[in-house]
């Protein structure tokens, strides 16, 4: 044995002492698709917050005598076919979507995670009951649940908001699961219940934090899901009920008049895909800061 | 103190007196239910813990050494590990009680250290906060007497300026240093009993001195008994007061660790022994005898030999029954009642 410099044991006393979350930030700031695509989801929340007071016209101002004028300097996005103007009504709607797409994920984030977590940790005939419980609704295609929850429940925004998060249930809660089950097992578990923590403990201050990262990026991508969702089911008249202004609703009123006002239906159909996008973008960028092999490269790039 | 099954029946009656052993491990069996059927891990392991006394108990991996210690405290998966046997900690009967009976115990009663100081830590919280909550599980302790006692604890294990050190996360310490908090952590609710499962082996050969050290001031000042789970008998040597040799889930060989290590009977010791270098041999290099090895492997826990476990790979068989009868642990001839080995085979020398 040679008598090596102990390294390992130099003390980092100069280092501050970030949480992960600081670090997490920092690191993502890095990257400018998740800057571009942050940036747009701000943009996006400040339309949502103060869209009523930032739209030129009311959602249902209508200008008789002015129906299906193209795009011009008094109305942006032009006029549909009720004289109201698109480009209020797409900010307006920008509130619906972000609303619907956030409630509807927190209830399937809520409900998923819990799931995942208890049938994670206990396993046995636990996790057997609910993934297979979670797996006869994932045996539906997403759509046809929503409108068959809706079947049930009755059409309209609320409504919509349950059946969607409903449907995304089962994606948290196996991602949660999956995710536990690597955790469980780590040392640091057995050496917390070994200094007399009881379960609850060690499943919300151990396991649940460690199980985090697929679950955050899961979440950023189903926010994208359920806004296509909103929009689909109010494309087939289930999600929010006229004269309230949806982007899923204006592409499908759109649709009728697509060869003689093209404005109605590309406007609400670019916000959806602009927002979709932002969304995904930056779950891949939270995917490759939160991945803790892809992080020392990426960090260790960062530092040198 | 004497072991074994001769003084069973006293146990129970000597565990008030204070001299008595903190924890009496009885014929201890683990077995785990696996698709290939019953794995006998661990087949009737007894021993005692005396308060500031240190017993180690040696062998290669997947002899049952650390299995052994966590069923004592139900750390098992519950579905799939029989545990059988006695174990009293300090008057009551640990095997067969429930999770909520046996977490009381878990920290303040007995506390452990595992062998990996890099995963045995939470890298999502603070050190502090890790320790804090071992204080914490036990009972009362308001948040900030917690918090100030935590950083006693870590002045206790030698952490320099351990104020500051309570709001570093796990990744900002080096491996020594994660080792003293998890140290820290075991001993926040004054245990009676320290499990140190291989809890050097990862470490660099100068702070596992360290931590040695630490260890053996930390028993001598409360009066820990320390179970100390090693393969390398060169701690074992300067830190055991008593040891204990696993093989195959069994004792072959128990004694302090003077006479043990003088004269070893069984053949699996004798092993043992023999291939451990001597760092202060005399000889030059080209003169020393060659490192010796033991060909073979363990045996599989799901198919033990019908004889003694050693039997396969014993360079000795000295005796016609070692192939077919599982030799007892009984005492060596003049060592009193200090030195027990389980074999038929009494070599000349010792």
């Amino acid at each position: 044995m040679t008598s090596e410099p102990d390294t390992a044991s130099v003390p980092v006393a100069t280092e501050k002492h970030r949480p992960r979350w600081a670090e997490t930030l920092l690191l993502l700031v890095r990257n400018p698709m998740a800057i571009a695509s942050g940036l747009v989801l701000i943009g996006l929340l400040v339309v949502g917050l103060f869209g009523q007071w930032l739209a030129p016209y009311g959602h249902n101002e209508q200008f008789v005598g002015g129906q299906l004028e193209a795009p011009s300097g008094s109305h942006w996005f032009g006029t549909d076919e009720a004289g109201r103007d698109v480009f209020s009504r797409v900010l307006l709607g920008a509130e619906v979507s972000l609303r619907v797409g956030a409630v509807a994920v927190g209830i399937s984030l809520v409900a998923g995670v819990l799931i995942g977590l208890l049938a994670g940790y206990y396993g046995r005939w636990l996790d057997d009951a609910l993934m297979r419980f979670m797996d006869m609704l994932f045996a539906f295609p997403a759509l046809l649940m929503a409108i068959a929850v809706l079947a049930i429940l009755g059409r309209g925004e609320n409504n919509a908001m349950i059946a969607i998060g409903i449907v995304y249930t089962p994606i948290f809660a196996r991602v949660t699961r999956a995710s536990v089950l690597t955790v469980r097992e780590d040392v640091f578990i057995r050496a917390s219940r070994s200094s007399g923590a009881g379960d609850a403990r060690i499943i919300f201050r151990h396991v649940l934090p460690n199980a985090a990262p697929p679950i955050i990026v899961q979440t950023t991508i189903s926010l994208a899901f359920a806004i296509l969702s909103e929009a689909a089911l109010s494309f087939v008249g289930l999600g929010t009920q006229p004269p309230n202004p949806s982007w899923g609703r204006m592409l499908s009123e759109g649709r009728g008049f697509i060869e003689h006002a093209w404005w109605m239906a590309l406007f609400p159909g670019l916000a959806i895909f602009v927002t979709v996008l932002a969304f995904n973008v930056l779950g891949d960028a939270l995917r490759d800061v939160l991945d803790p092999r892809q992080r020392s490269t990426l960090s260790g790039k960062g530092a040198r | 103190m004497s072991h074994g099954a001769s003084d069973r029946s006293s146990v129970a009656g000597q565990l008030e007196q204070p001299a008595g052993p903190v924890l009496a491990v009885r014929d201890l069996r683990v077995a785990f239910r696996t698709p290939l059927g019953l794995a006998q891990v661990v087949n009737g392991i007894s021993y005692d813990v005396e308060p500031g006394k240190t017993l180690a108990i040696v062998g290669e991996s997947g002899s049952g050494k650390s299995v052994g210690t966590l069923a004592l405290l139900g750390l098992l998966p519950s579905g799939v590990a029989n545990v059988d046997g006695s174990a009293v900690f300090a008057g009551r009967e640990l095997i067969g009680l429930s999770e909520d009976q046996l977490r009381p115990i878990r920290g303040a009663g007995i506390g452990m250290v595992f062998q990996d100081p890099m995963t045995s830590l939470n890298p999502v919280l603070t050190v502090g906060r890790q320790i804090v909550e071992a204080i914490r599980a036990q009972g009362t302790a308001s948040k900030g007497a917690a918090r100030a006692r935590a950083g006693e604890l870590l002045a206790e294990v030698g952490i320099p300026d351990p104020a500051s050190r309570l709001d570093a996360y796990p990744h900002q310490l080096s491996g020594g240093m994660r080792q003293r908090v998890m140290i820290a952590i075991a001993l926040a609710g004054g245990p009676k009993v320290l499990i140190a499962d291989e809890a050097t082996t990862a470490l660099d050969v100068t702070v596992q001195a360290q931590i040695l050290e630490l260890i053996q001031r930390l028993q001598e000042e409360h009066g820990t008994g320390v179970v100390w789970i090693t393969h390398d008998l060169g701690v074992v040597a300067g830190i055991a007061d008593h040891v204990l040799v696993m093989y195959a889930g069994r004792c072959v060989e128990e004694g302090n660790v003077d006479e043990l290590f003088d004269r070893p009977v069984h053949p699996y010791t004798r092993g043992l022994l023999g291939a451990m270098p001597l760092v202060d041999d005399p000889r030059p290099a080209r003169d020393r005898d060659p490192l010796a090895t033991m060909p073979g492997l363990p045996p599989d826990p799901v198919a033990l030999p019908p004889g003694c476990a050693f039997y396969p790979r014993c360079p000795v068989r000295a005796d016609t029954r070692c192939a077919d009868e599982v030799p007892p642990l009984v005492s060596v001839a003049g060592s009193g009642d200090a030195h027990r080995a389980a074999t038929f085979y009494a070599p000349e020398g010792a």
